[in-house]
């Protein structure tokens, strides 16, 4: 794993960032994690120059004002931010979903699971992989 | 016969003829038709025909003590001269009237 | 002076020679029959005497007259009457004779002939009146003639009127029943909200029914009716539309009191020699274009509506999921978290309330599933059964794996199906014989198909005679149930057994149920109470015209 990896989480529901964060935090106590909670806010962050480019993006889908598609398509134009690999993590189970946001550019469909522990073996295995642009 | 003279006389004036019929009869018919016929043929206009039903006019017999249907009177020229029946015997009807044959 | 000469008696015998001859014609005409009658001079008066052959032709006459022709005494004593009279009494001649022409009247016009009678003593009169014999009733036209002088009788000429009557009476049925056909002519038009027209091509002249008038709002006859005015009632939108030789068209027109009316008229030209016509009908199609009009928007409201629903759902669903969702996230997290701090209680009772969440889970996904069916577009594709078998089999892997079932698959058909809904019906039967099966004993599904002859499509009152059906059978060796219940069970949320008996929504059947009617086709089950079940689900091999196929 990469010393002091960013990773970037947008979620409207507090509870989920939550356990996010926890289980992240479980895997690597210096894991730089930063929120949002909105589209909109995630995308001010993300676009903001300052602020340090994640390594990893997390996208809820169903979040007020922007959705995580759009927030998607929106990353996706971004020269600076096009390469990171986005996940899309949400409570959607439909296959369709996940198909469709894959041509899209999500790298990745993770559906969250009922069990919270879990979160934490996804991601040390979704963080440790590599993940080829192309 | 004493007609010559009167046949002369006659040539030159119409005959007055009197036919008399009953109205529901084939001899009358058959008399009217021959009569016509004859006269046509013979007389051309120089005839005069009555044709007389016995029935809408007894009173022919009042003259004529008995007057037969059908029958013919010829009543000028003089002397009246009458035949009875059809009148299908032309030359007998011809001969008695006077006429000449002109064939 | 001496009275006669030998001269004078020489003309006297020509005289008489003559008169002699004539006397002998006239019997020798006599005799040939050359004479039919003579009028003599009988003291003073003139009478004629008829000879047989006249007499005979006047009888002719009287006989075959298609008249009839009687002789009555002044008594009405019947002297003579012709052969047309006797048989158009249906009498014989010889009863007709000597009987009273009073007795061969009806009573109703017997007075009038005795009036006529009378009158025709004197003179001669002419009626009407009704025979009488056999039952039978003549009307008759009769002229009564006095013989007088010549005959003391009444000479009497009938004239049948019979056929002359039936025809007046035809007539008069024909001009009622005219009448009748005019009034059911009438009453059609007013109930089929159609009026006609008849429009003589020759002589210009414009008909209109009655119901015409009425249809453009005003009284029958109420006006002349003319090209022109017909014209004035069009609406002005539509004016333009009747310049074409209308064979048939629908157009506006605005009534007499403002309505607005869609007519459409039909025309036919009739084209006999002497008679050349149109006629035609309009038909007042108000009520059918606004209904189409009418469908046609809820139609479209009808989409939108289902439409909506359908988004509702889904949002529904996932809006109603995520609080449940949220429930086993922490039960799990208080069972992860305090694992050592809670007993066995209390774990058992975190595990209750998990338990419930995910059932409820189960109930909205069911039920979303089961919203979509009545109105998700449905595109029917070739669908190969037995594929379907093999990935539900292939869903219920670890199941049948765990339970140790055995399955054994006949070859299925290929059908013109909704891939996802049969998708459907499938894991709900496999699924139902792998959860419904026997304490201690390997579950057996056995799945067969077979084509089900005409006599029982046409004996289910289900299924569409038209189309051909397979039969598809799922049958097992589990618990079963009780045949009363055998309808019951795919009532939506109907349930057999108790939730802590056996999990489940109680929807998968009726969802089932659905999914067959969508297809046209049906399920029905047959069991017995812990003898096992079979479930038959009946499928059009393929689907009626008016469904969309891919």
């Amino acid at each position: 794993m990469k010393e002091n990896m960013t990773i970037f989480i947008a979620d409207d529901d507090e509870d989920d960032r939550n356990l996010f964060v926890e289980s992240a935090k479980e895997l690597n106590k210096d894991i730089n994690i930063i929120t949002a909670s909105d589209g909109q806010e995630a995308m001010r962050i993300l676009k903001d120059e300052h602020s340090p480019l994640p390594d990893y993006i997390f996208l809820d889908l169903r979040m007020p004002r922007i959705n995580g598609r759009q927030c998607l398509a929106e990353i996706k134009k971004e020269e600076r931010l096009s390469h990171i690999p986005v996940f899309i993590y949400t409570t959607s189970r439909d296959v369709n979903d996940s198909i469709d946001l894959g041509k899209r550019g999500a790298v990745h469909f993770i559906s969250k699971p009922d069990n919270p522990t879990e979160i934490y073996y996804i991601l040390s295995t979704v963080l440790d992989a590599k993940w080829d642009q192309s | 016969m004493e007609n010559k003279p009167e046949l002369e006389r006659a040539l030159a004036e119409k005959i007055i003829l009197q036919l008399y019929i009953t109205g529901m009869s084939e001899n009358s018919i058959r008399a009217i038709q021959n009569i016509t016929q004859l006269c046509e043929k013979y007389l051309a206009d120089r005839f005069d025909l009555e044709i007389i039903d016995i029935y809408k006019n007894p009173s022919v017999a009042e003259e004529q003590e008995i007057v037969f249907s059908p029958s013919l009177v010829r009543q000028l020229p003089l002397p009246k001269k009458r035949f009875i029946g059809d009148l299908s015997d032309t030359k007998k009807v011809i001969l008695g009237l006077g006429i000449s044959f002109k064939e | 002076m001496e009275t006669t000469t030998s001269e004078d008696l020489l003309s006297e015998i020509e005289g008489l020679k003559l008169r002699l001859s004539e006397a002998q014609e006239a019997i020798d005409a006599i005799k040939t029959g050359s004479v039919d009658a003579f009028a003599i001079r009988n003291d003073g008066k003139p009478e004629v005497f008829t000879l047989q052959s006249l007499d005979y032709a006047y009888r002719v006459l009287i006989e075959k007259f298609g008249e009839g022709a009687l002789n009555l005494t002044r008594d009405g004593l019947i002297i003579y009457c012709n052969s047309y009279f006797s048989t158009l009494l249906g009498m014989p001649n010889e009863k007709v004779t000597g009987s009273y022409i009073f007795d061969l009247i009806t009573d109703e016009t017997r007075e009038r002939f005795q009036e006529h009678f009378v009158l025709a003593l004197q003179g001669s009169s002419k009626t009407e009146i009704t025979l009488s014999a056999n039952n039978k009733k003549i009307p008759v036209y009769i002229s009564l003639t006095s013989l007088q002088p010549q005959l003391a009788t009444v000479g009497m000429i009938v004239t049948d009127l019979s056929e002359k009557k039936h025809n007046e009476q035809r007539i008069i049925d024909y001009q009622h029943r005219l009448q009748i056909q005019n009034k059911i002519f009438n009453l059609a038009e007013e109930i089929a909200s159609t009026g006609s027209y008849e429009w003589n091509l020759q002589t210009g002249e414009l008909a209109y029914s009655d119901n015409l008038f009425r249809m453009l709002g005003c009284l029958p006859q109420e006006f002349v009716p003319s090209t022109e005015k017909y014209l004035t009632f069009i609406h002005p939108d539509d004016k333009e539309q009747l310049n074409k030789t209308p064979l048939q068209l629908t157009y506006r027109i605005i009534s007499k009191n403002g309505e607005v009316k869609y007519f459409r008229t039909t025309e036919k030209e009739i084209d006999d020699p002497g008679r050349r016509m149109i006629i035609g009908t309009n038909q007042d199609v108000t009520p059918d274009i606004i209904n189409t009009e009418t469908l046609r928007k809820k139609n479209i409201e009808l989409e939108h509506v289902n439409k909506s629903l359908d988004q509702f759902a889904s949002i529904a669903s996932h809006d109603l999921q995520e609080p449940l969702r949220k429930i086993r996230v922490f039960t799990s997290l208080l069972k992860h978290r305090f694992d050592a701090d809670l007993s066995v209680d209390t774990r058992g009772l975190i595990d209750k309330i998990n338990a419930s969440s995910e059932r409820m889970s189960l109930l909205i996904n069911d039920v979303l599933n089961f919203s979509r069916i009545c109105h998700a577009e449905n595109m029917f594709m070739r669908t190969d059964l037995n594929q379907i078998l093999d990935n539900t089999l292939t869903d219920f892997d670890l199941l049948i794996l765990e339970k140790g079932a055995s399955v054994r698959k006949g070859n299925l058909p290929v059908i013109e199906a909704i891939p996802l809904q049969i998708n459907q019906l499938f894991y709900n039967l496999v699924g139902n014989a792998l959860k419904f099966s026997k304490a201690g004993t390997a579950p057996v599904l056995t799945i067969s198909s077979r084509m089900l002859p005409s006599e029982e499509i046409e004996n289910a009152s289900n299924l569409n005679g038209q189309l051909s059906y397979s039969e598809i059978s799922f049958e097992d060796n589990g618990i079963g149930f009780e045949q009363q219940f055998s309808e019951q069970i795919f009532s939506i949320f109907e349930r057999l057994n108790s939730q802590q008996q056996y999990s489940g929504t109680g929807i998968g059947l009726a969802l089932c149920q659905k999914i067959a009617g969508q297809h046209q086709g049906g399920i029905r089950a047959e069991a017995q109470e812990n003898n096992g079940s079979t479930f038959y689900v009946r499928l059009p091999l393929t689907q009626s015209a008016d469904r969309v196929v891919n």
